[in-house]
C-alpha cells in the first residue's frame, strides 16, 4: 500500500511540471498583447512597452515561466539568479525557499522575498483589474466554489444512493422505473437549463428568486449558518442532478450485481431479514464502485460550477473563470486553469489510493 | 497478510440497526430542514416598500447599487471603468450642468476667472480647509490645496496610461510630458493657475470631468506604491473599504467631509454583477436598493405602476454608429456610401431596438440639443429610399451587391447593440449588400482592429460625451485620439471647421460653425454612418432618493454627486 | 472491450435469419421501448437538421416575422422573440447547428485521438510513454476548464489557430449549409475537438495493444509492409467500429458543450440562431424578467430531447450487447462532465 501511494504520488511531479509549462506554453503563443486592453484608445508603442514591463511580459519565454511558477525571482535586473560564483548558489535557494520556512516558523531575516509565483501561491495579477492579485480574489471565490462541490456532492449522495437501491431491490416494479426514468432525464437535462427554468418560472409564476440571490456576497458559514445554506441550497441542487442520476444508476446496477453473488444467496438462505441482507451484506461491497464515481465526477462539478456559478449569479471561481476568459484577461485564466488542473490531479489522487485502500485486489495487484 | 478492510471492520464493529436508523433519520431530518431554509428563505416580490412622503433628506442608511460592468480600478487619472465611483471618493474643482453647459461652484474651487478676452488663462480660487479623510491610513487629514491641484494635473496629464491627453497638452502647449509642470502655477496656497497657448473651448467641460480628481502632493507623489486602483486615498465625500473589482466594492462615510452633515449616506455598496438578467432579477426582489441592469422601456412601464419603485428616463448620449474604411473600395466611392445610408432602415430599430422612443442621430447625438442639428433636417435627409439606394448602386457599378464583414466588439451584457446590428444587415440586405457580422473580442477590437483601421465595416458605440467638440474629432483627420483617424477620412475643411469650433468661446458663432460642420459631414455620408439614440432608463427602490431627477440638469445649489442621495430606511 | 460489444451486437436483433428487417426492427422496439423512444429523438433531431430549410416555416434570422414577443400560438408554436424571429424556426434550425458543430468536433477529435491513440499503441515503447504523459498531462484538466482555455486562446479573432485557418486552409469562411460564419464555427468544434480527443486517444489505443499482439499483423510485417501500411491497413480498419461507437458517444456530448460555451457567450457569435445561445441573454433576459418564457424554454427542450434521446439509445445499445445488465441503466460511454 504504501509503495502503490509512494508510486503514484512521485507520478504526480512530472503530470504537475508538464501541466504547468503546456498552460504557459498555451497562453504565450496567443498574438497581440494584453496591454491592447487597458490602454484602450490611448495604445502607442511607448504604453504598450511600459504596460508589458509591468506585467512581465517583455522577458524571455523561460524566464517569465520560472517567475510564474516562482523557481525565478521576479526582478529582471541583478536578480539573485544571475550568479557568476558558486557562492551565490546556497542564497538562491534560500530565497525560494523562504515563503515555506516562513510557513514553518523557521526564517529569521527580514528580506523581502523577490519569489513570487506559483510554487509560493502567488498566482499573478489581474490585467483588466488593475493591481489584483489572484491570490486575493481566490480567497473569495475558492470558499464558494467549495461549498458548492461539497453540498452538491452531499446532494447526490442522499439522492442517489436511497433510490439506487430501492430500484435494486425492487427490480421490474413501477417504483424501479420512476427511478431509472428519473435518473436518465436527470442525466439528460443540461444542469444550466435547470437553473434557468428554476429562475424564469419561480421568478415568472411566483415572483420567487433564490434566497439571497445577487448580494454578490456569499455569506460564509460560519458567520450565519441559515443564511449560508439558504444561499446555497438551490445551486447545489441542480448541480447535483447529473451526479445523483450517476450514482442512482451506478448504485442499482451495483446492487444488482451483488444481490447475485453467492455469499447474499447464502444471507437469505440463512433466513436473514432482507434489511439485513440488504444493509450489512449487499450494500457495503456495492458501495465501492460507486465511491469512486463520487471521486470521479468532482471533475464534472468543477466544470459544472461555472454554468451554475454564472445562472446564480455567485462569485465562486468557476465565474471568475469565465469572466476572465470573457475579459481575456489572460494571466489570471492561466493561473487558474493550473489551479483547477491541481486540484483536479489532487482529487484523483486520493480517490485512486482510497480505491485501493478500499479494494484489496488493487491494493495486492 | 490478513488485514482486514474498512468494510470488514465496519462489519465487526456491528453496526446495528439503531445506528443505521439514527444515520438516515439524522440525513432525512437535515434534507427536510435544507428544503425548509431553502424555500422558507424565499425573498422574491416580498419586499415592498413604499416611500413615506412625510420623510425629509436625513443622515444615516446605506444602499446597494447594482452594477453591470466590472470596475476595473478607482484611480481617477487611469481607470475609466470606475470613474462613477471615483468622483465619490475625491473631490474635483467644480461640477457641471450638462445641459445648461455650466459650471457650478460646488466643490474645491470657490472660483474660476479667465481674465483675458481669449479665454486662455485660467485662475482658480480655491476653498479652504478641505482635507483628506482621516480613514486614510496614511496621509490623513493632509490639506487639498493648490500644490494639490498642480499635482493632480500633472499625474492625469502626463501618466503614460492616462486617458485623452488633448487638454493637458494645450495646457502645456505641446505633447512633450516635460512641458506640463511648469505651466501650471501655484501664487498662492489657494491659488491655482495656468495659461494655455491657445483657446480650447472643451477645456470648461473636461476639468469638471470625473477623469480630473484632486489628490494630495503626497498621494501623487506615492501614488506607486499606494496602489490606487484598489484604495481610495481622497478628500471626498465617501472613502472605499473594500475592492473587488469583479464582486462588490464598499464605500462608507467620510467624517471629515467638508460640508457639514455630508453625506447623508452611511455607506453605498456597489455589487457587480455582468448579466444583466440577474441583475435586473436581484432588483426586482429587492436585493439591490438602485438598479444597474440595463432597462427597456417595457421594465420602466412595469415599474412605473409599482408603487415600491421610483423610475425615471432621460435620453441616452449612447451613440452606435457604423464605420466604414475608406481606404478600401467600395466605400470610397460616395455613392454606395450613401446608398448603405439611406437603406438603413432606422424607424425599425426605433421600434424594435427602442420600443418606439427613439430620435435619429446627425453626427452629434440628439440629446445634445443645442448643437446637434433638427430632427426634421434629419429625418427628411435619412429618409428611407430603398429604390434610390439601389439605382445609386447600379450607377456606383455595384448593380449586384457586393459582400463584407461588419465587425463588432463582442461586449456581453449590452445586448442591444447586437439586435441593432443584426437590423442593419437586414436592411442592406435589400440593396443586395450581404453583411456578415464578425464579433471580436474588446481587446483584439481595439488593438488590432480599430485603432489600426483593419476593417471593412464596424459597428461601434462611441463613447458617450456631453460636449460638441468629441464626435466631431471623430471626423478630424487626427481622429478623436489625436494621433490619426480609423477610417482613412481625411477633409481640410471640416479640420479647418472643428478646430475653429474648439477656440470659439462666443456660444452662437460656435453653434454656427458647428451646423456648418455637420451639414458637410452629412453631405460626404461617411466615415461614420450614424443611426438612432433612444432613452435610457433608471429605477430605484421609492424608499431611496436622489436630489434631482435622473439625466435631469443639476440645480444650481446641487451639492457634489452622492452627497445627497439619501434613504428612508436609516 | 469495445470488440465485445460490436460482436454481440447483432445477437438479439437476428432472431431469425428470414425475418425482414422492418419486423426485426420492431421486435427490437418491443423489447427496448425507451431506446426506441430515444432514436425517435435522435432520428428527429437528424431530420430536422437536414431538412430544417423545409421544415422552418420562417428564416430564422428574419426579424419581424410576426408580432414581438407574442407567446405560442398557432401561426407561431414556439412564440415569437423580442424582434419578432420565430422561435419555432431557430429551434428548428438550433438543430443543424448543433449538428453541424457536434459532426465537426467529433471528426475533428476522432482523427486526432484515433491517430494518437493507433501511433501510440502500435509503437509502444517511448513514443508511447511520451504521448500517454502528454495524454495525462490534458486528461488533468477538468474539460469544461480545457474548452474555455482552448476557447480563450484560439477564440480570438487575432489567433494563430484562426489566421492559419483563414488564410492557409480550405476551410470555407462564409455560409456552410445556410450556417453563417462557418470560421468561427469550425473554430469552436476544434476546440471541442481537441477535448474529445484527449477523451478517446487513451480508449484506441487500449483496442490496439491487443490487436497488434495478433498474428495477421506479425504476418504482414514478415511480408515486408511497412509501418504506416500495417496502421492503416489492418489496425484502422480493426479499430474502425470502436471508432464510429465513440464518436456517437460523444457526439450529444458535443453538442452540449456548443450549447454550454455558446450559452456562456464565449461560443457563436451572438445572435446565431444555436440552442446554447438562444438561452442566453438578452432571450434570457426576457424569460427571467419580462415573463417571455419561451424563449429559452423551447430551445433548452430541444436540447434535452436531443441528449435524452442519445442517452435512452446507449442504454438500450449496452442492454442489448451485454444482457447480464440487463435493464441496469448503465449507458454505455463517459459521460457529459457536469454538462
Amino acid at each position: 500500500m504504501r509503495n502503490y501511494m509512494f508510486r503514484r504520488l512521485l507520478l504526480i511531479i512530472p503530470i504537475m511540471i508538464l501541466v504547468s509549462f503546456m498552460t504557459h506554453l498555451t497562453f504565450r503563443l496567443i498574438p497581440g498583447s494584453p496591454a491592447h486592453l487597458i490602454c484602450q484608445f490611448q495604445c502607442t508603442d511607448e504604453v504598450i512597452a511600459a504596460i508589458e514591463a509591468q506585467h512581465g511580459l517583455d522577458e524571455n519565454f523561460f524566464r517569465q515561466y520560472g517567475e510564474w511558477l516562482g523557481v525565478l525571482p521576479d526582478d529582471d535586473v541583478g536578480s539573485t539568479f544571475t550568479y557568476t560564483s558558486p557562492g551565490d548558489y546556497p542564497d538562491y535557494f534560500r530565497e525560494f525557499a523562504r515563503p515555506y520556512a516562513e510557513f514553518l516558523g523557521l526564517s529569521s531575516d527580514d528580506k523581502p522575498n523577490q519569489f513570487h509565483g506559483v510554487m509560493q501561491a502567488e498566482f499573478g495579477e489581474s490585467v483588466i483589474i488593475r493591481d489584483e492579485a489572484v491570490t486575493d480574489r481566490l480567497q473569495n471565490t475558492l470558499p464558494v466554489t467549495l461549498e458548492l462541490m461539497i453540498l452538491s456532492l452531499l446532494f447526490a449522495v442522499v439522492l442517489g444512493i436511497p433510490a439506487g437501491v430501492l430500484s435494486a431491490i425492487r427490480p421490474g416494479t413501477p417504483l424501479d422505473w420512476i427511478v431509472r426514468l428519473t435518473s436518465v432525464a436527470w442525466l439528460s437535462v443540461p444542469n444550466f437549463y435547470v437553473a434557468i427554468l428554476v429562475i424564469t418560472f419561480g421568478q415568472a409564476w411566483f415572483g420567487w428568486l433564490p434566497p439571497n440571490f445577487g448580494t454578490g456576497h456569499a455569506v460564509g458559514f460560519f458567520e450565519d449558518p441559515l443564511q449560508n445554506l439558504e444561499t446555497y441550497f438551490f445551486p447545489s441542487l441542480v448541480l447535483s442532478l447529473g451526479i445523483a442520476a450517476v450514482i442512482m444508476r451506478l448504485t442499482r446496477s451495483s446492487m444488482l450485481e451483488v444481490m447475485r453473488n453467492d455469499y447474499v444467496r447464502t444471507a437469505w438462505s440463512k433466513g436473514l431479514r432482507e434489511r439485513t441482507v440488504v444493509w450489512r451484506h449487499a450494500l457495503k461491497n456495492a458501495m465501492i464502485p460507486v465511491l469512486t464515481i463520487i471521486g470521479l465526477q468532482v471533475g464534472g462539478l468543477i466544470g459544472g460550477s461555472v454554468l451554475i456559478e454564472s445562472v446564480f449569479a455567485l462569485n465562486g471561481m468557476g465565474n471568475y473563470l469565465l469572466t476572465s476568459v470573457i475579459t481575456r484577461d489572460l494571466l489570471v485564466v492561466q493561473s487558474l486553469v493550473l489551479i483547477f488542473a491541481v486540484v483536479f490531479v489532487l482529487i484523483n489522487l486520493i480517490v485512486d489510493v482510497s480505491y485501493a485502500w478500499l479494494d484489496p485486489r488493487i491494493r495486492y495487484g | 497478510m490478513q488485514e482486514q478492510n474498512y468494510w470488514q471492520r465496519l462489519a465487526r464493529k456491528k453496526v446495528s440497526r439503531r445506528a443505521l436508523l439514527g444515520t438516515g433519520a439524522t440525513t432525512a431530518l437535515g434534507g427536510a430542514a435544507a428544503l425548509v431554509v431553502g424555500c422558507g428563505g424565499s425573498n422574491g416580490g416580498g419586499q415592498k416598500i413604499t416611500s413615506d412622503p412625510n420623510r425629509t433628506p436625513g443622515p444615516g442608511g446605506s444602499v446597494t447599487w447594482g452594477r453591470p460592468v466590472s470596475v476595473g480600478g478607482i484611480d481617477p487619472h487611469l481607470d475609466l471603468t470606475g470613474l462613477d465611483i471615483a468622483t465619490l471618493v475625491y473631490p474635483y474643482l467644480y461640477g457641471w450642468q450638462p445641459g445648461a453647459e455650466r459650471v457650478i461652484f460646488n466643490n474645491l474651487a470657490l472660483s474660476l476667472e479667465m481674465p483675458d478676452p481669449d479665454h486662455t488663462e485660467f485662475i482658480f480660487t480655491l476653498r479652504e480647509g478641505v482635507k483628506n479623510s482621516s480613514l486614510l491610513p496614511e496621509f490623513a487629514g493632509e490639506d487639498i490645496d493648490s500644490e494639490a491641484c498642480r499635482q493632480s494635473f500633472i499625474r492625469r496629464g502626463t501618466s503614460i496610461t492616462a486617458p485623452d491627453k488633448r487638454f493637458p497638452h494645450k495646457i502645456a502647449g505641446s505633447s512633450d510630458p516635460d512641458m506640463l509642470p511648469p505651466a501650471l502655477k501655484t501664487p498662492d496656497k489657494y491659488t491655482f493657475s495656468f495659461k494655455m497657448a491657445e483657446p480650447f473651448v472643451p477645456a470648461v467641460r473636461e476639468m469638471a470631468n470625473p477623469t480630473w480628481g484632486i489628490m494630495s502632493p503626497s498621494v501623487c507623489e506615492n501614488a506607486p506604491r499606494l496602489v490606487l486602483g484598489q484604495n481610495s486615498y481622497g478628500a471626498g465625500p465617501f472613502y472605499c473599504t473594500e475592492f473587488n473589482g469583479n464582486e462588490r466594492i464598499v464605500l462608507v462615510k467620510n467624517p471629515d467631509y467638508w460640508i457639514e452633515g455630508h453625506p447623508y449616506l452611511d455607506g453605498i455598496t456597489y455589487v457587480i454583477i455582468t448579466d444583466n438578467s440577474s441583475l435586473l432579477a436581484a432588483f426586482k426582489a429587492g436585493q439591490h436598493d438602485i438598479s444597474g441592469a440595463i432597462l427597456g422601456k417595457e421594465d420602466f412601464d412595469d415599474f412605473s405602476t409599482d408603487t415600491s419603485k421610483t423610475v425615471a428616463k432621460a435620453p441616452s448620449l449612447f451613440y452606435p454608429v457604423v464605420h466604414m474604411n475608406l481606404r478600401r473600395a467600395p466605400f470610397d466611392e460616395i455613392r454606395v456610401r450613401e446608398a448603405l445610408n439611406i437603406a438603413i432602415d432606422r424607424d425599425l430599430i426605433i421600434t424594435l431596438v427602442q420600443s418606439g422612443e427613439g430620435e435619429y442621430n446627425g453626427p452629434i447625438q440628439w440629446p445634445q440639443v443645442k448643437w446637434a442639428l433638427p430632427q426634421e433636417k434629419l429625418r427628411a435627409f435619412y429618409k428611407r429610399d430603398v429604390e434610390r439606394a439601389k439605382q445609386l448602386m447600379a450607377d456606383a457599378g455595384y448593380a449586384d451587391g457586393f459582400s463584407t464583414k461588419m465587425k463588432t466588439p463582442r461586449l456581453p451584457g449590452i445586448n442591444f447593440l447586437n439586435d441593432i446590428a443584426r437590423i442593419l444587415v437586414d436592411s442592406w440586405k435589400e440593396i443586395n449588400v450581404d453583411v456578415q457580422i464578425d464579433e471580436v473580442e474588446l481587446g483584439a477590437y481595439i488593438g488590432s482592429t480599430l485603432l489600426p483601421g483593419n476593417f471593412d465595416m464596424t459597428f461601434f458605440p462611441n463613447l458617450p460625451y456631453d460636449e460638441p467638440d468629441r464626435p466631431l474629432a471623430f471626423y478630424h483627420s487626427l481622429g478623436v485620439t489625436g494621433a490619426g483617424n480609423w477610417t482613412g477620412y481625411t477633409n481640410p475643411d471640416l479640420d479647418r471647421l472643428i478646430e475653429a469650433q474648439s477656440r470659439e468661446f462666443n456660444e452662437e458663432k460656435r453653434q454656427q460653425i458647428i451646423t456648418e460642420a455637420q451639414e458637410l459631414i452629412l453631405e460626404e455620408h461617411g466615415p461614420q454612418l450614424t443611426t438612432v439614440g433612444g432613452m435610457a432608463f433608471s429605477a430605484t427602490q421609492a424608499y431611496v432618493h436622489f436630489p434631482f431627477e435622473f439625466g435631469a440638469d443639476p440645480p444650481e445649489d446641487a451639492k457634489p454627486f452622492g452627497t445627497e442621495l439619501w434613504t428612508e430606511l436609516s | 472491450m469495445a470488440r465485445a460489444v460490436t460482436l454481440e451486437l447483432d445477437q438479439p436483433i437476428a432472431p431469425s435469419r428470414r425475418a425482414p428487417l422492418w419486423l426485426k426492427l420492431l421486435r427490437v422496439a418491443r423489447a427496448h421501448p425507451l431506446g426506441a423512444l430515444g432514436l425517435l429523438c435522435v432520428v428527429i433531431m437528424l431530420s430536422c437538421a437536414i431538412f430544417a430549410d423545409l421544415i422552418m416555416p420562417y428564416d430564422p434570422d428574419a426579424l419581424q416575422a410576426g408580432p414581438v414577443k407574442e407567446a405560442p400560438t398557432f401561426a407561431h408554436p414556439f412564440g415569437t422573440d423580442r424582434l419578432g424571429g420565430d422561435v419555432f424556426s431557430r429551434t428548428i434550425f438550433g438543430a443543424r447547428i448543433g449538428m453541424l458543430i457536434g459532426l465537426v468536433s467529433v471528426t475533428i477529435g476522432m482523427s486526432l485521438g484515433s491517430t494518437i491513440g493507433i501511433i501510440s499503441g502500435y509503437f509502444g515503447g517511448f513514443i508511447d510513454s511520451l504521448i500517454q504523459r502528454l495524454v495525462d498531462a490534458l486528461l488533468a484538466f477538468p474539460a469544461v476548464v480545457l474548452l474555455l482555455a482552448i476557447i480563450a486562446v484560439i477564440g480570438d479573432e487575432e489567433s494563430a489557430v484562426r489566421q492559419f485557418l483563414a488564410n492557409s486552409t480550405p476551410v470555407p469562411q462564409g455560409t456552410v449549409w445556410g450556417v453563417p460564419n462557418f470560421l468561427d464555427i469550425f473554430v469552436i468544434s476544434i476546440g471541442i475537438g481537441v477535448a474529445i480527443a484527449v477523451g478517446s486517444a487513451r480508449v484506441v489505443r487500449g483496442a490496439v495493444l491487443s490487436l497488434k499482439e495478433n498474428v495477421y499483423i506479425e504476418a504482414a510485417r514478415a511480408m515486408g509492409a511497412t509501418d504506416a501500411r500495417i496502421m492503416r491497413r489492418h489496425i484502422l480498419p480493426n479499430v474502425a467500429a470502436l471508432i464510429v461507437v465513440l464518436g456517437t458517444i460523444f457526439l450529444p456530448i458535443a453538442i452540449l458543450a456548443e450549447a454550454a460555451i455558446s450559452f456562456l457567450g464565449i461560443g457563436v457569435p451572438q445572435g446565431t440562431p444555436s440552442w446554447g445561445s438562444d438561452m442566453a441573454n438578452p432571450n434570457r433576459d426576457d424569460a427571467v424578467n419580462r415573463g417571455i418564457w419561451w424563449v429559452v424554454f423551447f430551445p433548452g427542450l430541444a436540447l434535452s430531447l436531443v441528449v435524452l434521446g442519445f442517452n435512452l439509445v446507449g442504454d438500450s445499445f449496452r442492454d442489448i450487447s451485454d444482457p447480464r445488465l440487463r435493464g441496469s441503466g448503465m449507458s454505455g460511454g463517459p459521460k457529459p462532465p457536469g454538462l
